[in-house]
């Protein structure tokens, strides 16, 4: 095995993101791989960028979802949405609302960040724990 | 190799992060919009696992299917969604 180059580039929508990973070639039949978590990276990089610019565009929704590695019911529970509607936003055949692309965008830079606070919080709604009459906290006094 | 024990060696390499992409697999992922963490997911929690002759194996999800080749690490070597023809795609 030798080293080598990989070109990788990303088609999201009216954007490309490019990168060069590092390759392996092998020295007898000149096939080259890239490690798959190298790929994820490029993936998470991609990710960040659409997310943190508020890409709203169905290709980068897609693609945030995706990455988060969701199928389209496990979105659609978490934003209390139908798989088909999450479907028809992806396909271009539904406007998506500001909403919308604000929470896909939070759950995308969460989990990029390996977090799942906003995940959490949204199961919570859709499936409320049983609350405590009587609970006691901590005040934060000076 | 049986298929049971072929399913858990490719979740521990998945797990493990020892999957690598041909080439040709990794373009074939970029230009179909499949994402690496999809590859992932299907890889670390494989279910259906058929051998085919050529000795590689073809795992199977509801959207996508991987075939990989098992050496030290999992060799992705070609992959298609659902309704996409995979015996006339894979790279030799």
């Amino acid at each position: 095995m030798t080293g080598a180059t990989f070109h990788a580039e990303r088609k999201i929508g009216a954007q490309v993101f490019v990168t060069e990973l590092p390759a392996r070639k092998c020295t007898s039949c000149g096939e080259r791989t890239v490690s798959g978590p190298d790929l994820l990276a490029f993936d998470a990089a991609v990710a960040g960028e659409l997310a943190r610019s508020g890409a709203s565009s169905p290709d980068a929704l897609k693609f945030l979802r995706k990455t988060m590695a969701l199928t389209a019911a496990e979105l659609g529970e978490l934003l209390e949405l139908r798989p088909e509607t999450i479907s028809r936003i992806e396909n271009g055949k539904m406007p998506v609302d500001r909403r919308t692309v604000a929470l896909i965008s939070a759950l995308a830079l969460d989990h990029l960040a390996g977090r799942s606070e906003m995940a959490d919080r949204l199961r919570a709604l859709a499936h409320p724990p049983k609350r405590r009459k009587r609970v006691d906290v901590k005040a934060r006094v000076a | 190799m049986n298929p049971s024990r072929a399913r858990r060696r490719i979740r521990e390499l998945a797990r493990a992060g020892r999957v690598r992409f041909t080439e040709y697999s990794a373009l074939r992922m970029l230009e179909r919009q499949v994402s690496a963490a999809e590859v992932f997911r299907l890889l670390t929690t494989v279910h259906r696992c058929y051998s085919q002759p050529n000795g590689r194996w073809r795992v199977g999800g509801e959207e996508l299917t991987v075939v990989v080749e098992l050496t030290d690490d999992a060799i992705v070597l070609t992959l298609f969604r659902g309704d996409e023809d995979g015996d006339e795609d894979e790279a030799d």
